[in-house]
């Protein structure tokens, strides 16, 4: 399946940080996703912000990382001075809000 | 009557939709704009060719007027299904692939058959599974987008408006799906009598719910507007 430039990007980070093997990293950022209502391959710089801050610390607690609410701080500081290009065609959410205009 | 408000409310649509395609440059619209267009083409013809009344051969021409526009809805709606919900995802492509194949047997099996013979009695069921097939795939992927609506809109990363409008599609998408089964459930307990018996009662049933729908997702009045994000509010607060 095609990811977007983030989630690879945000991946990568949770392995380097948390010392999770990159097929855990991923699943975790995955289930992460899931419960936001969010895609893997659709996911933004801005929806990355918010998971990190509202479920990816959740998830790494349960896998053991008692400092995950510090950790996903200092990712989410990283996140933000990344530039990352445009994030392949158009959601289906962008879609449906043309839907409705004149 | 109200089978001619859907129709068109349904032509109207298509025309907006093409033109909005042809301004914003998008696919998305342009099969949307095209579904519209050609459901409106084909069950003013298509199903009126059904017409016990009608002389055979002007119903055999409107037949292969109403049913190839009818197959290419279908075409678009499995275009749409693709472009807006599963874009680059290769089983998806697959399910298109299979779509056109069953739509356009579908098709051949209405209009030539293995009789060599326009079959202008009832729609055969090879017909209307291919044309089931494109709504069961348009609603599913419409009401799972909804469900991870919801959830981004819990974290406020979903506008309400758009959210409401997943459910909204999925209804008239839905809708306009269980119409043909309908008719092939009747014709499958009651014969074709029952299938003209469901052609009078079904649209009109359907047609209601599918009117209001199609308004609320394409036009939506300021009120449910207003009302959409104060639900919204409501429930987060």
């Amino acid at each position: 399946m095609n990811t977007s430039p983030v989630f690879d990007w945000l991946a990568n980070e949770i392995t380097t940080r948390t010392g999770l093997d990159a097929l855990k990293s991923r699943g975790t950022l995955r289930i992460a996703l899931q419960n936001g209502g969010l895609e893997p391959r659709t996911l933004t710089k801005d929806q990355a912000a918010v998971v990190i801050n509202r479920l990816l610390a959740h998830e790494l607690k349960l896998r053991g990382h008692a400092d995950a609410a510090s950790m996903c701080m200092r990712i989410e500081a990283a996140l933000r001075v990344m530039l990352f290009g445009k994030v392949g065609p158009d959601s289906a959410e962008t879609t449906f809000a043309r839907l409705g205009r004149k | 009557m109200t089978q001619s408000i859907v129709g068109a409310i349904v032509a109207l649509l298509g025309f907006r939709m093409l033109w909005a395609a042809v301004r914003r440059r998008t696919l998305a619209e342009a099969w949307i704009g095209l579904f519209f267009a050609a459901s409106a083409l084909g069950s003013e013809t298509g199903l009126r060719a059904f017409d016990p009344t009608l002389d055979p051969e002007l119903a055999v021409r409107l037949l292969f007027i109403g049913i190839p526009a009818l197959t290419v809805s279908s075409l678009s709606a499995y275009a749409f299904t693709y472009t807006v919900f599963r874009r680059g995802e290769r089983w998806a492509r697959g399910v298109v692939l299979a779509g056109v194949l069953l739509s356009a047997w579908g098709a051949w099996h209405q209009l030539h058959g293995p009789n060599g013979v326009a079959d202008i009695s009832h729609l055969q069921v090879e017909f209307l599974l291919g044309r089931f097939a494109c709504f069961a795939w348009g609603t599913y992927e419409a009401l799972r987008a909804y469900g991870m609506a919801r959830r981004r809109r819990a974290l406020g990363l979903a506008d309400p408006v758009v959210v409401n409008r997943f459910l909204l599609f999925g209804i008239w998408f839905g809708l306009m799906g269980v119409m043909p089964l309908t008719l092939a459930w009747a014709r499958f307990t009651a014969g074709t009598a029952g299938q003209m018996a469901a052609a009078g009662i079904g649209p009109k049933i359907i047609g209601m719910v599918m009117i209001v729908a199609l308004v609320l997702t394409f036009f939506p009045p300021r009120k449910y507007v207003s009302w959409v994000l104060a639900s919204a509010n409501e429930a987060r607060s």
